[in-house]
């Protein structure tokens, strides 16, 4: 061995090359002879043989170290290394190339020779000692290394900082190279992958080693880093930490961008350790994530425990209310999570979507005892009797061997499932199947069952009905609304034979998508049926268990047809019903929902006589909650929101309702400054989303229209969307819409691209059915200060719009909108924002008044400072927050 | 070297201590590290003194004081006599 060439110690065994860890521990301070040191021990210890001489040369070794002549700073003598020990370090590729320099004068031996030969055997070690072979006769070291790197491009990357000074090598241009070439190599012997993943090879290599390349200052490390961490995000997410301090590449920016494209799920396994980086809002970036990507959440939400200021359990909790599906699907994941009550959540998550349940019953069995599992089984067939449609499904309720509820011995009875829609009769009142059988065949003693279903509190079968009713409505509504040019003997006639509730029932279920006239028309045959049948509106409400009633008023009080309502019942019952309106609203199961209503009820009443009534009973309800031990400080909160709102007509307990409105201070949307409607570069952003329907394509159209040929709009068509521009007193207006074949590329598209420019969107504007607005809304940026949600504005809607963008002034119709309307409002309104002006709301609409009141339609919209339902949910909120 | 990590994780030292004393012994040549890690197997105790022995050093490095360095090593003389 190298090492054992001379019996006794030579200082010099210990010229090795120190690594850049280890410089920091020697002293740089030198004794005043230090080679007079070494050598003293090196005499001193001499002597020893055999293991004590393998120490000394430690010992020494050590002295030398701490003296700091063991490198370079002591001019030490040459090695006299000789033939034999080049020959026993041939023996070993790495061994040889370590040692090489030492061997440059060692006569009669090639090392030009060797060193090529052993280079392509250890590319490693090759490149880690080539800046030691600059002067080795007869070696052409550029070459070689542009040779060596061609064969294993990694190690060229991983040693670029050692190759920085090789005379004659572009060390730019091999990297560069050898990034190519990883992706040819993809190319050629991975034919199976898509383009996609060939490419990532190339990005991988490069993330990997990004690490490595930080002090070759031609290679633009910032751009390649960012055009390949979107090529490849599981690298980037995994090598992040080595990214933050490359000159002009912002990591919270590109963590953030890298994130929300395509699929989180390195994100969140990573995101923990992302926790300290500057400028990164990690707890924002997740829930964006969370909401983009819902499953990915999900899978991941076990790596997401320790992320400083997430409450792990609540966002899942609230998720699992959008996506039961996915909740049920990873549920038996989330034993461990603290703070979250699975058994319930998993309850509720398959109440809400009882096909996921079926899917994912097997899973199920870790979480629940057998017997929780089988009631749970039978609660939910009972509920939602269609899923016995399936064989697969009709098996899970067969296997029950010990029923805990009666639903289930008929159930399993049962032969044509499809009559178990009226389970509830079938259990309750002794419907016998053949009879259901005959019901189904009639359309309207079929909606009459229904109708008798729903009335009765807790009533088999609820969700199914409850969908019936809504499809059945909604569909009856679109028939009627599509016949608007017809008589009304053809309009109405598929609802002639229809009994009152029925018809109240098709115009409850109906509201999203009724036309003014389309209500009216029902309104009227309402009435009538009610007159011939001696039937009053208490009545009616009786009959149908008073679902929905405070939609029934609130619709009557937007067509203006609530005095006619009332006229039909004796005043006692007349007030008892308004009275109902404001009543234990705290107690409803869907309390906001409820008072969001009445909200909207109280701004379309101006009759003093109903007003007193309503005012007289919301003082009683407050005082009732404000009383109560058992009380909560959010009921007290929203009787006195509601309270408030008289304040401008109220005609009785003035005083008390003024001390309401003082205390519970609706927020002013009145105005709207111009200042918070442009981003800092003074743009303002906005929005269209179209949807891929008949009647998205028309209003797509019509919008277009307004704008083409138009001075000093300008319009760029891309491939997925379309951007309309103009520019005035130094203000730019932006509208970004997506055509409507394209409702899911356009606005992924226009979403990235505004990332991209790191600009905000200011308003939204929805422009389809109302089956279309989650999308939309999904897309709402908590920086939207202007969100147009046509007739989706029900409380629902209007809750999700105001929890993703709080500041946001809402804008609705009454039924649904109309683009001869729509179209000249926001482009009025545009010319507004454009102007620089404060937007003020009620000058606004009094100019729309003159501009387009003349269509029937405009009075069904509702300004933002009209907009009680979505006042009565800003300031509860803010409330609470208090 | 991954035969010296493992004497090095069963020894007395801290986990710092190791760390520092195993960067010092990748200086050797690969061969020698393999014959001490022979010796320290049958010679644990020897790690601790290894290690002490490079921290008197460095001391000394900047103390400057050459009585001490003969007084290290003889010590150390004593210590080898002993094997």
């Amino acid at each position: 061995m190298i090492s054992e060439r001379n019996a006794g110690i030579n200082p010099e065994d210990f010229k090795a090359p120190i690594p850049d860890q280890i410089e920091a521990t020697v002293s740089e301070e030198l004794s005043p002879n230090p080679v007079e040191i070494v050598a003293k021990e090196t005499d001193l210890l001499a002597k020893f043989r055999g293991k004590a001489q393998k120490l000394a040369k430690v010992l020494i070794l050590f002295t030398s170290l701490s003296l700091g002549c063991a490198e370079k700073k002591v001019d030490l003598e040459k090695p006299r290394y000789t033939m034999e020990d080049v020959e026993e370090a041939l023996l070993d590729n790495a061994q040889f190339l370590n040692n090489a320099r030492y061997f440059k004068e060692v006569s009669g031996f090639n090392l030009a020779k060797h060193i090529q030969l052993r280079a392509e055997r250890d590319p490693q070690n090759f490149f880690k000692n080539a800046k030691y072979f600059q002067d080795i006769p007869g070696l052409n070291l550029a070459e070689l290394v542009v040779k060596v790197g061609e064969m294993d491009p990694e190690f060229l990357l991983k040693n670029a900082k050692e190759l920085k000074n090789i005379p004659g090598l572009n060390l730019v241009n091999e990297i560069l190279k050898a990034l190519e070439n990883e992706k040819l190599k993809a190319i050629e012997h991975k034919y199976w992958l898509d383009d996609v993943e060939k490419i990532k090879y190339e990005a991988g290599l490069f993330l990997n080693n990004v690490r490595y390349l930080k002090d070759i200052p031609e290679l633009n490390l910032a751009k390649k880093t960012h055009e390949f961490a979107e090529l490849d995000r599981h690298n980037f997410f995994k090598n992040a930490e080595y990214f933050t301090d490359i000159p002009g590449f912002n990591l919270a920016v590109e963590i953030s961008l890298t994130a929300r494209k395509g699929n989180p799920d390195e994100f969140f396994k990573r995101a923990v350790s992302f926790k300290d980086i500057p400028g990164l809002n990690l707890l924002e970036e997740i829930l964006v994530a969370k909401k983009f990507y819902p499953e990915v959440f999900f899978k991941n939400a076990k790596y997401l425990k320790d992320v400083p200021g997430l409450n792990l359990a609540q966002e899942m909790s609230k998720l699992a209310e959008n996506e039961p599906f996915i909740f049920l699907e990873y549920a038996k994941y989330f034993k461990n999570i603290i703070g979250l009550d699975l058994k319930f959540k998993i309850t509720q998550a398959s109440e809400l979507d009882p096909l996921a349940f079926i899917n994912f019953f097997q899973d199920l069995k870790d979480v629940f005892s057998e017997s929780e599992l089988s009631l749970l089984t039978e609660k939910i067939f009972r509920d939602n009797p269609k899923l016995l449609n399936s064989e697969k499904s009709r098996q899970f309720i067969l296997d029950i061997k010990k029923p805990q509820l009666a639903s289930t011995e008929i159930i399993k009875k049962i032969s044509n499932v499809h009559t178990l829609i009226l389970l509830n009769h079938m259990i309750k009142h002794g419907l016998s199947e053949s009879a259901a059988e005959e019901i189904m065949r009639d359309d309207n003693k079929f909606l009459q069952t229904l109708v008798e279903i729903k009335s009765e509190p807790d009533h088999i079968g609820k969700n199914d009905v409850e969908l019936a009713l809504k499809n059945h409505s909604l569909q009856e509504i679109q028939e009627i609304n599509d016949l608007h040019d017809q008589s009304n003997s053809v309009r109405f006639a598929s609802v002639n034979s229809a009994t009152p509730s029925e018809l109240y029932t098709i115009m409850v279920y109906g509201e999203e998508e009724v036309f003014t006239s389309s209500f009216n028309g029902l309104f009227d045959i309402l009435i009538k049926k009610m007159h011939k049948n001696n039937f009053n509106g208490k009545k009616l409400l009786e009959q149908v268990g008073q679902n929905k009633f405070r939609i029934f008023i609130k619709e009557c009080s937007s067509f203006n047809r609530l005095n006619e309502f009332l006229d039909t019942m004796d005043k006692e019952s007349a007030e008892q019903l308004l009275s109902n309106i404001v009543s234990n609203i705290d107690t409803a199961k869907d309390r906001l929902a409820q008072a969001t209503i009445v909200a909207d009820i109280f701004r379309n009443i101006q009759n003093e006589d109903i007003l007193k009534v309503l005012q007289k009973q919301i003082k009683l309800e407050y005082e009732r909650v404000a009383n109560s031990p058992e009380s909560q400080k959010e009921d007290k909160i929203l009787y006195g929101i509601l309270s408030g709102m008289f304040a401008e007509k109220a005609v009785v307990n003035e005083a008390w309702i003024k001390e309401m409105a003082d205390k519970f201070k609706l927020e002013n949307l009145n105005t709207l400054k111009s200042s918070d409607l442009f981003n800092a570069d003074n743009t303002n952003v906005q929005q269209y989303f179209f949807y891929d329907d008949k009647d998205g394509h028309a209003s797509f159209k019509h919008f277009l229209d307004q704008y083409q040929n138009q001075p000093d709009w300008h319009i760029t068509k891309k491939e997925h969307f379309v951007l309309i521009k103009q520019e005035k007193n130094g203000k730019i207006l932006e509208i970004y819409a997506n055509y409507p074949k394209f409702q899911t590329e356009g606005p992924e598209e226009i979403d990235m691209l505004l990332k991209e420019k790191n600009i905000q969107t200011i308003t939204v504007v929805h422009r389809g059915h109302s089956y279309h607005a989650q999308q939309t809304i999904d897309r709402i940026p908590p920086t939207a200060k202007i969100v147009s949600l046509g007739s989706c504005g029900g409380y629902s809607n209007i809750e999700q719009v105001l929890k993703r963008a709080p500041k946001a002034h809402i804008l609705s119709t009454k039924g649904t909108g109309t683009m001869l309307v729509n179209d000249p409002l926001l482009k009025t309104l545009n010319m507004e924002i454009l102007s620089g002006k404060n937007i003020e709301w009620p000058t606004f609409w009094e100019k729309m008044q003159k501009k387009v009141g003349n269509n029937d339609n405009f009075k069904n919209y509702v300004p933002p400072h009209k907009n009680l339902g979505a006042m009565f949910l800003k300031t509860y909120f803010q409330e609470l927050e208090k | 070297m991954g035969q010296i990590k493992l004497l090095l994780t069963k020894s007395d030292l801290s986990s710092k201590q190791q760390n520092e004393l195993l960067a010092i012994l990748k200086l050797l040549p690969m061969a020698e590290v393999d014959e001490l890690a022979d010796f320290l197997v049958s010679n644990p105790e020897w790690i601790v003194k290894l290690y002490n022995n490079y921290k008197q050093k460095k001391e000394l490095a900047t103390s400057k004081d050459s009585k001490k360095w003969q007084e290290l090593f003889d010590q150390e003389k004593i210590e080898l006599e002993k094997l």
